[in-house]
């Protein structure tokens, strides 16, 4: 089996790195586009030693290369014909990504109140009514928070991606395609909107190579 | 993999990026071979992890 680490450019640098089961990380070739690849002789191992082992040889690669497409954990071809079709089936659509994500990096943002609303500690709702106006309440305050945070942030941004949030009201998660030379001054907006509303707490996490911003269209075979 | 040597921002770090690697990136064609169980036991693996990296902190911090 051939597992996938991530898609480059026909002209991108694949550094000598190890993959899963310490095999020697490899570029094939195909259609313009670059899939960084291992061998293994056995089925993908379901750990977090090994997930966390695909996203060292992500960073690896994003070190070195500009454009950066990550693979999802777990994407495994049968053998190298499997891995051209399946590159070939998407290369106009991967080749377009990558100019989406060329210079730029991810960047994580995780926003939370820092104390519920009043009577949110109170009893659990008994009537659906009751319910209902609680589960309301947290959507109005998820969105609050949302509406404070994110266009500041998705202005100094190619593209955003909110990765959850409002449906569940608690905290807002979203990500952020930043170009390489603004994330000094996304990082200090951060900083500035945690200043500006107390009782908000932010945390931003990465630079990440843009694994929310590589997900292709859905297509169904 | 040197986890365990991991600061408490790293380990918001390591759930970030199992995270990313577990429902995003590149999908090309039918070719995910981990099914949602797998998905399941990487998750109990990190928490594992995690735990004892807690629980090494704590050890240490007792010295």
């Amino acid at each position: 089996m051939i597992h996938l680490y991530a898609l480059l450019d026909a002209a991108a640098e694949v550094p000598p790195v190890q993959g899963l089961d310490d095999a020697q990380v490899e570029a094939r070739r195909v259609d313009g586009v670059t899939a960084v690849v291992s061998a293994l002789t056995r089925p993908v191992e379901a750990s977090a030693q090994a997930a966390v082992r695909h996203g060292s040889v992500v960073d690896a690669v994003a070190a070195r290369n500009d454009a950066v497409l990550p693979a999802r954990f777990g994407t495994a071809f049968a053998d190298e014909d499997a891995l051209a079709a399946a590159v070939v089936s998407r290369s106009d659509e991967l080749r377009t990504r990558l100019e989406h994500v060329r210079g730029c990096v991810e960047l994580g943002v995780r926003a939370r109140w820092d104390a519920e609303p009043a009577g949110e500690t109170a009893e659990p709702p008994t009537t659906g009514r009751e319910y209902l106006r609680a589960r309301y309440a947290r959507y109005a305050r998820a969105r609050e928070l949302a509406d404070r945070v994110h266009p500041p942030l998705a202005e100094l941004s190619r593209d955003t991606r909110r990765v959850d949030g409002l449906a569940t009201g608690g905290s807002v998660r979203a990500a952020y395609l930043v170009p390489d030379d603004a994330v000094d001054a996304f990082r200090a907006r951060v900083e500035a909107l945690e200043r500006a509303h107390p009782g908000i707490t932010l945390v931003c996490t990465g630079p990440w190579p843009p694994y929310s911003f590589a997900t292709l269209g859905e297509r169904h075979r | 993999v040197s986890v365990v040597e991991r600061s408490p921002y790293e380990r918001v770090s390591l759930v970030e990026l199992v995270d990313r690697v577990l429902n995003s990136g590149v999908v090309l064609t039918g070719d995910i071979t981990l099914s949602v169980a797998d998905v399941d036991l990487v998750y109990v693996g990190l928490r594992v992890l995690l735990s004892s990296v807690a629980t090494l902190e704590e050890l240490e911090e007792g010295r």
